[in-house]
């Protein structure tokens, strides 16, 4: 599933050629744009984000060291930027007012509420857990593509799970 | 019991149920766009006291504040937004703790669009104003093409300028819009009402904002200095020091019969004996009146009253003036002369990639040092030659940062019928000259 980018394909990227990068961008637009829906649950704002993080991609997109790494790392700037639009809305609301977005139909509400309790998690394990089951990477993948050894990924996964399980406990007590 | 393994496994499907829609490769195109903009920045304020001029400021560095201003911001509404607009400018934030952020309050709402002037911080050299826009269920990006600062008479006062339209949520065409526009002010016109006026894509909105000339001309202290000395033979002669409230003016002039030109002095600073130390904004750092006559800003120290100051500096950009021009080809695509500027070559010549499809644009590699991996100074200068000596104007410049080492400097230039190969002039360059400099001023 993980669609990774060849080397010279990215080398030429690299190189400002803007027709490449449109082209690496449109290659991931579309799980880009899921990711940015899933937190952000609606097609303005989740269109919004892949505007920002495209802009912000081709801005730094020379930091990337290795050709492999530039897709996880579009996706790691994506959530970043989601949390922190999810935080500057927390901020905006009044506090009286129930926005539409988080009123989510019966037969969904399990689903969404296992989504939200992992897009509350610490990023590091938020990254981690979406990583494999959003984006399909295996967890040597991530290890590689995040730089870190493969027991860090999972005792981060085991721990970012731990939570979750925690948290559906904690809510069946209730 | 909820079986968590499960749910996940349903939350991934969910993710690649989900729909896309049909804008997010349109999304994608603009925010690239985008980039793009942020990246070009002209080199115009450099060019005169005079000239009316803009440079984007670009917020770098994080923003600290004393704790006795962050307790004083806590107190007073609306103080966040223009503590982040100060970006972390230590003489302005005194400033203001001093009571110096003159309320305003001048609103106006034409179609729909409301543009509040709500403050200022003002001075004989500069006046800072801090202004709202406001645009209620609109969502159009209120683009500032241009702005003026007259006098009662109807003439401009105002030297380089600069503003920020990126801050906070760059790419968000959010309302309110909150903004910061600075001014140099030409001393000798100034009047009282001075006249702001801001020009708009969708209209142009002018204020009548009250400047109080006695009082501002006596807030400032000089320090004639007149003092040559030298980085590595290049002599220079720092001429004055002037402390404003908003900003420290320090004049220095370059001997003309110096071998190199001066073009930047990179750690310019005064300090005191407590190892305070004074450094330049982020933002307008200098501005020229000719080549060898500077003027360059450091944060002010105008509330601080320290009770000696010294002038620190030990290295400058400079580039040898036999080295300043560089010709190109245009239809062999290749450097013809370039005896010394080695930093540079030119990468190529294409057109279709600028905004005005028929440019052409020159990409030059240029190597830098360490360093500079982070600043894009622009190389050259706005007007070339062609070789019947006719001076032209080019499109736009910009400086793409391709690596540690590598920037790409591009000039866009119109496409027409240039008699020979053209000529380039070198206004910053990427080689330094060394020394240690102090100098009492106070």
């Amino acid at each position: 599933m993980v669609n990774k980018m060849s080397g010279n394909f990215f080398n030429r990227v690299k190189k400002r050629d803007d027709q490449l990068f449109t082209d690496l961008m449109a290659s991931c637009h579309s799980e880009l744009y899921r990711l940015a829906w899933h937190y952000l649950k609606n097609e303005h704002d989740a269109l919004d984000a892949l505007q920002e993080v495209s802009c912000r991609v081709y801005k730094h997109f020379h930091k990337v060291e290795n050709p492999k790494y530039v897709k996880t790392w579009m996706i790691r700037i994506m959530i970043n930027y989601c949390l922190d639009e999810l935080k500057r809305q927390r901020k905006a609301m009044p506090v009286d007012s129930v926005p539409d977005r988080f009123e989510t139909p019966p037969d969904q509400a399990a689903k969404l509420d296992i989504e939200q309790l992992v897009h509350g998690l610490d990023e590091k394990y938020q990254l981690i857990i979406l990583l494999k089951y959003y984006h399909q990477y295996t967890l040597s993948e991530i290890a590689e593509n995040l730089d870190i050894p493969l027991g860090t990924v999972k005792t981060r996964l085991n721990h970012g799970l731990e939570r979750l399980r925690n948290q559906l406990d904690r809510e069946e007590e209730h | 019991m909820r079986d968590l393994e499960k749910e996940l496994t349903k939350m991934s499907e969910h993710f690649y149920k989900t729909d896309v829609s049909n804008q997010s490769k349109s999304a994608i195109y603009t925010g690239i766009e985008q980039a793009k903009k942020r990246i070009k920045r002209k080199r115009r304020a450099m060019q005169s006291m005079i000239a009316a001029a803009a440079i984007l400021l670009l917020f770098l560095s994080s923003i600290k504040i004393s704790p006795t201003f962050a307790d004083y911001i806590s107190r007073v509404p609306g103080m966040q937004t223009i503590v982040t607009l100060l970006n972390g400018d230590h003489g302005l934030e005194d400033a203001i703790n001093h009571h110096h952020l003159q309320k305003l309050d001048l609103s106006q709402t034409k179609n729909g669009t409301t543009v509040t002037i709500d403050s200022m911080i003002a001075d004989s050299d500069q006046v800072i104003f801090f202004y709202t826009i406001k645009q209620p269920g609109k969502k159009i990006n209120p683009q500032l093409n241009d702005f003026d600062v007259k006098n009662k008479d109807g003439h401009s006062v105002m030297g380089a300028a600069e503003f920020n339209y990126l801050l906070g949520h760059g790419s968000k065409n959010q309302s309110p819009i909150h903004d910061r526009l600075s001014v140099s002010l030409d001393a000798k016109k100034l009047t009282d009402p001075l006249y702001l006026s801001l020009i708009f894509k969708m209209g142009t909105w002018t204020f009548k904002v009250p400047y109080d000339v006695t009082k501002y001309e006596k807030m400032k202290m000089s320090y004639p200095v007149h003092q040559t000395v030298s980085l590595e033979g290049q002599k220079l002669t720092v001429q004055s020091v002037t402390v404003y409230p908003t900003r420290i003016a320090v004049h220095i002039t370059y001997d003309p019969k110096n071998t190199k030109q001066i073009t930047h002095l990179d750690d310019l600073q005064l300090v005191d004996k407590q190892g305070r130390g004074w450094t330049p904004p982020d933002g307008l750092v200098g501005t020229w009146s000719n080549e060898n006559d500077q003027t360059f800003y450091l944060q002010s120290n105008y509330f601080a009253h320290p009770r000696s100051l010294y002038l620190r500096l030990t290295r400058a950009r400079a580039i040898d003036k036999s080295a300043r021009y560089v010709t190109v080809d245009l239809k062999k695509k290749k450097l013809v002369g370039n005896p010394a500027a080695k930093q540079i070559a030119l990468k190529s010549i294409r057109t279709g990639v600028s905004d005005h499809k028929n440019d052409l644009t020159l990409r030059f590699a240029v190597h830098v040092p360490s360093i500079d991996r982070h600043s894009g100074y622009g190389i050259f200068d706005i007007t070339f030659t062609d070789q019947s000596g006719k001076q032209y104007d080019t499109r736009s410049e910009g400086t793409e940062m391709f690596s540690k080492s590598i920037h790409y400097e591009i000039v866009n230039i119109p496409n027409r019928n240039y008699k020979g190969p053209i000529t380039l002039k070198i206004m910053d360059y990427p080689e330094r000259i060394h020394g240690d400099v102090r100098i009492k001023v106070k």
